[in-house]
């Protein structure tokens, strides 16, 4: 089992990979099909695992990834401690503004299973963005997918002058979970 | 496409193949650019896989990131501005790629203004009408009030004018009634019984009574009735010799007629109608 790294292989030209985690494949299905419909000036690869780490056939097909986004399903206890455990699995310097946290179904309070203020916590203590997002209105996965492809345009060092890790602490000082 | 196409010199064509020279300079600088990125690659593949500590992440990851910027901004501090190539078939060919891309981008730019006059245009000309529509209500409306206004008081003077006549027409048709049943009722049951009386006098030759041709009881009636309405202050008939003074009597008898309080012989219809 292989740590995912952020500088294992060469980039491709013009181009961003994106890796999904999350253990609701319906969602993960969802964001990414919202995701390839945007227009954009890249190309954008998504992959997509339930959990890290990544099994190791097929490595040599993966491409280097620019960003990991973890799907929480609030709704589920099982998750939540799907990420926490793929978390450990994941290489330190992801954590540099290349990391974001997608949390999911934090509308319907009384199904929530996970406390929305435990996933503001993790998000604050990996450094990283927290995005909420209702996967039942279509609209709002389309402005998920839209922050997440702005993102990833960064991450992937497609945009001069700004990057990953200008974004990360940038979002983290102005974007301070705790504080809303 | 748009409205101001014709002003522009035609496209810039893009088959136009760019020199050989040029190309093959910008190839070399990218396959540096590239060789540099592997070196630097290879260097960050010897350090091994990273991975978070057990406790103290968030402590862990600020370091981190401390140390990253600091690299980073001395990387910037570093940094001399990148010129592109100065070759002029580049420069020509990079100054035409982005002209065209300003020019896509001020053709979106018009043609959503456009979109948008065109939008505002036909708001303005919703609104206009729907101005022209609230006019003319209020027109027809305050048109209708003044009408209803004149009539109403042509109308009012009218109508009381002829409820005043109907009213009128039915009193009067009553009293009519009422006077022809009163005639009827007094012609049937008061008549004037002087007259056998008086042709049997006569006959008997009683002429030196001086005769008098009495009055029915239904003229006392209509003379009293008549001079209580119309001489309301003085309403009161001097009896004289043709009214017949049992007549009299039964009238005064009844509370039909009252005697003047001081003059015996003057009677008037009591006032029933006060």
């Amino acid at each position: 089992m292989a740590t995912v790294r952020p500088f294992d292989k060469m980039p491709m030209l013009n181009a961003a990979a994106l890796l999904l985690v999350g253990t609701e494949e319906s969602h993960r299905e969802q964001l990414a099909s919202a995701m390839l419909k945007e227009p954009k000036t890249f190309e954008v690869k998504i992959h997509m695992a339930q959990s890290l780490p990544l099994p190791y056939e097929r490595e040599h097909l993966r491409p280097r990834f620019d960003m990991v986004v973890f799907l929480i399903n609030l709704h589920s206890q099982l998750s939540l401690s799907t990420i926490l455990a793929s978390l450990t699995q994941l290489d330190v310097n992801f954590f540099l503004g290349k990391v974001c946290f997608v949390a999911t179904g934090g509308g319907q309070v009384k199904h929530c299973m996970v406390d929305i203020a435990t996933v503001k916590k993790l998000a604050d203590t990996h450094l990283s963005t927290l995005l909420f997002s209702e996967f039942a209105s279509e609209d709002d996965v389309t402005c998920t997918a839209q922050r997440l492809l702005q993102m990833l345009k960064i991450c992937a060092g497609l945009v001069p002058g700004i990057s990953a890790l200008y974004l990360g602490s940038f979002m983290s000082s102005t974007l301070q979970t705790d504080q809303f | 496409m748009s409205g101001y196409q014709h002003e522009l010199p035609p496209n810039i064509s893009k088959t136009s193949p760019a020199p050989e020279e040029a190309r093959e300079e910008l190839l070399q600088q990218c396959e540096a650019i590239w060789k540099q990125m592997e070196e630097c690659q290879s260097k960050l593949t010897m350090s091994g896989p990273e991975t978070l500590p057990e406790t103290d992440v968030q402590l862990y990851l600020l370091m981190m990131q401390v140390k990253a910027l600091t690299a980073e901004y001395e990387q910037w501090q570093k940094r001399t501005p990148e010129i592109i190539s100065d070759n002029q078939d580049v420069l020509l060919a990079v100054g035409k790629e982005e002209l065209e891309k300003i020019a896509q981008e001020l053709e979106m730019v018009l043609s959503s203004v456009q979109a948008k006059n065109k939008k505002l245009k036909k708001d303005l000309e919703k609104e206009q009408n729907w101005l022209d529509g609230q006019q003319k209500i209020v027109d027809a409306l305050t048109s209708r009030q003044d009408e209803l206004k004149n009539q109403l008081t042509a109308f009012s003077e009218k109508r009381v004018y002829q409820d005043i006549a109907g009213k009128l027409y039915k009193v009067r048709a009553h009293k009519e009634e009422l006077l022809s049943a009163l005639g009827d009722f007094l012609e049937e049951h008061f008549p004037l019984p002087q007259e056998q009386e008086n042709q049997s006098k006569k006959k008997k030759g009683q002429s030196g009574k001086k005769s008098v041709q009495l009055m029915t009881l239904h003229e006392i009636l209509e003379i009293l009735i008549n001079k209580l309405m119309t001489t309301p202050h003085d309403p009161y008939l001097v009896l004289e010799p043709h009214h017949w003074p049992p007549y009299i009597e039964m009238l005064l008898r009844y509370g039909i007629a009252l005697r003047h309080p001081e003059d015996p012989k003057r009677i008037r219809l009591e006032a029933f109608h006060q």
